[in-house]
């Protein structure tokens, strides 16, 4: 069973604890530590905001360790949380210069959702099918329908799922697995929540 | 003009999160947008932003700026210029 | 295994009216919801299409008391009421199943202080929560936020669930709004266009943001009385290429139309109901990807002159739009659009025909790379 998590400064593999940061780091830091741990290499990473980031580290690190690279055509991606981005959009109200109304482009663009999936699609290549949804909390059926509408309905044969939900620097969690339409029985979709 | 150059090479990095980048590596003459370092669309919006921000230029058009963002060089001195002119209204 | 599902009732509330009637009424005499904007949240002059919000609670009085609800949530309760009323589908039964299309929800309330509505509802999830509460939906709602193509992809899932037999029906409910927020980040993205957007013309300059609540119901049962139809493909892609600029060779959106059409490449497609924003790139990309499929000859035409760019509720609205077109056998003409200003030859429709129309095409692009097509019948 392929799956990351990274949270409270810590990053699992299929179940194991591959590394433990500080947790009284910021999360700057350990996002930074991370990144140059697991030699991610991708320069855009800094640009974006902490949840596309939390994005990219975790699905990287879950294809590094299993030593997979992501079908392109053929793999979908499905994407939820119960926050979206509301810890960026708090950033960009911030950035709005209250003297000419200007702001900042590139954080605004962070501003939706299901950018981050955006940028997980960018960084691995992924071209198939994809969906973003909102609620309360990782629902294991509804979960498991969509994945297998993806096989059976959507011609995809593989499947990167991910719980990518961040209410603040010290309470966020990104959760992800890689699912095969040949393994699909072996996964419990028991995503991790906060 | 280097001081101008030097300070906008900071500028750039800090406002473009541009982490992996020495500010040594980034030559006056080198290409900011696609091959040189490597700048997109969003990034130019964002120096637009910093133009007005940082040294109170507008900028109506954005198309008009492009040939501007050439390299540290250009911008410069378009930097250079268009304060020179404010202060010649003044 | 797969149970029929079929589109049983459309509605929709916007600037241009307050029903799918007086929506078709207005754009049938070609009026627009732009209108300059004097609200000063950005320096640059633009246009938008917007509620006049007296209008909202007036409308939204036969449902319930307006002060205690956020704009959104008005015209999203009002509408679900409306559906109910017309379906008389039960919110309580758990074989009933709400998802809620939108971008941004409440993000305006960030600049209102009304001391009966907290700030916590800008939240999506708040927003969801008080409009379940409401209703006493058994089941939670579901919100599908996937940039400009949440409308569309609301309407595939709805599909999905029918089909499946997840549920036995679905409401879909499309809603944003234009506000401070959103204003200042087109802006700053230089999208904004400072007249009205003139989709595919070859003097665009960018696109105007709009608002409205539209509403799609699909279902197991075959409703006769409101018109109906069937999806009969549909297909997401993602470009992997920029988060917020469209491949230049189309690939994502090219691929998205081509595979929503694989197994139906011998029905006439009637009209396509393009995404249209007005951008330079949007629209030459969106051009190339409909020739790249053959696509040259099929009337095809924007919406967004009409009703500037919805956001997460664009594809529903278009959709509704376009299934109203279906029902009255009529081609809607392209609003703003004088002369082609895209390389690649598309049929832009420039004025109302009546013709048999049994089948449409939906495609829209949004902002992460994403890309939707959907084919939809007539019943």
């Amino acid at each position: 069973m392929k799956s990351c998590v990274i949270t409270n400064n810590m990053i699992k593999v299929n179940n194991q604890t591959i590394y433990s940061g500080n947790p009284s780091i910021n999360l700057d830091h350990f996002l930074l530590e991370a990144y140059q741990n697991y030699k991610v290499s991708y320069p855009k990473f800094h640009k974006m905001d902490f949840i596309s980031k939390l994005g990219i580290l975790t699905t990287s690190i879950l294809a590094k360790k299993n030593k997979i690279e992501f079908d392109s055509t053929n793999t979908g991606i499905i994407v939820c949380s119960k926050s979206g981005c509301h810890f960026t959009d708090k950033e960009y109200i911030d950035s709005i210069n209250p003297n000419n109304q200007t702001s900042n482009p590139a954080l605004f663009t962070y501003t939706l959702p299901s950018i981050a999936m955006g940028e997980i699609c960018i960084k691995h290549k992924i071209k198939g099918e994809n969906l973003y949804l909102l609620m309360d909390k990782p629902n294991k059926t509804l979960l498991s329908n969509l994945i297998n509408n993806m096989f059976n309905n959507k011609q995809m044969n593989h499947c990167i799922v991910g719980w990518l939900e961040m209410q603040s620097t010290k309470k966020y969690l990104s959760h992800f697995m890689l699912i095969s339409k040949s393994d699909i029985k072996e996964y419990d979709f028991n995503f991790l929540s906060i | 003009m280097e001081t101008l150059i030097n300070e906008l090479k900071e500028r750039i990095i800090d406002r473009l999160n541009l982490l992996e980048i020495d500010p040594n590596d980034i030559l006056p003459d080198d290409a900011l947008f696609n091959d040189g370092l490597g700048l997109d669309s969003i990034d130019a919006l964002e120096l637009v932003v910093m133009l007005e921000n940082d040294y109170g230029i507008k900028v109506g058009d954005v198309s008009v700026i492009q040939p501007h963002f050439k390299s540290l060089n250009t911008l410069a001195l378009f930097i250079k210029e268009s304060s020179e002119s404010k202060n010649a209204v003044a | 295994m797969d149970t029929t599902s079929t589109i049983i009732y459309k509605n929709l509330i916007s600037p241009l009216g307050f029903s799918l009637n007086e929506n078709f009424k207005s754009i049938r005499s070609g009026k627009s919801g732009l209108k300059l904007d004097n609200r000063r949240f950005i320096e640059k002059s633009t246009y938008t299409s917007i509620f006049n919000d007296i209008d909202i609670d007036k409308w939204f009085l036969k449902y319930a008391n307006p002060t205690h609800f956020t704009k959104l949530e008005k015209l999203s309760i009002g509408l679900i009421q409306d559906i109910i009323e017309k379906t008389n589908i039960d919110p309580k039964s758990d074989k009933t199943l709400l998802i809620l299309s939108t971008t941004k929800g409440n993000i305006d309330i960030i600049d209102t202080k009304n001391s009966k509505i907290s700030q916590e509802r800008v939240l999506l999830s708040e927003f969801k929560a008080v409009i379940q509460k409401h209703f006493s939906f058994k089941t939670s709602p579901l919100i599908l936020s996937n940039a400009c193509i949440s409308g569309i992809q609301a309407l595939i899932l709805a599909d999905d669930f029918i089909k499946d037999k997840s549920y036995e029906n679905v409401i879909v409910i499309g809603a944003d709004l234009v506000s401070r927020f959103t204003m200042t980040g087109f802006s700053a993205l230089n999208a904004l266009s400072s007249e009205k957007c003139m989709p595919f013309d070859k003097s665009r300059m960018g696109l105007n943001l709009g608002e409205c609540c539209a509403g799609i119901v699909v279902s197991s049962k075959n409703d006769k009385k409101h018109g109906n139809a069937r999806i009969l493909a549909n297909a997401s892609t993602s470009d992997a290429h920029h988060t917020v600029a469209p491949s230049r060779e189309g690939e994502g959106l090219t691929n998205a139309i081509k595979k929503c059409l694989k197994n139906h490449i011998d029905i006439p497609i009637d009209f396509i109901s393009a995404h249209g924003t007005a951008t330079i790139y949007n629209d030459e990309m969106e051009a190339l990807s409909v020739c790249n499929n053959d696509l040259e000859n099929s009337p095809i035409f924007s919406l967004k002159a009409y009703y500037g760019h919805t956001l997460g509720a664009a594809g529903l609205l278009e959709i509704v739009i376009s299934l109203k077109a279906l029902d009255e056998n009529t081609l809607i003409p392209s609003l703003g659009f004088t002369s082609l200003g895209v390389s690649n030859k598309i049929n832009v429709i420039t004025k109302t025909q009546k013709k048999e129309v049994n089948t449409f095409l939906k495609i829209a692009s949004g902002f992460g790379g994403v890309n939707a097509a959907i084919l939809i019948q007539k019943t």
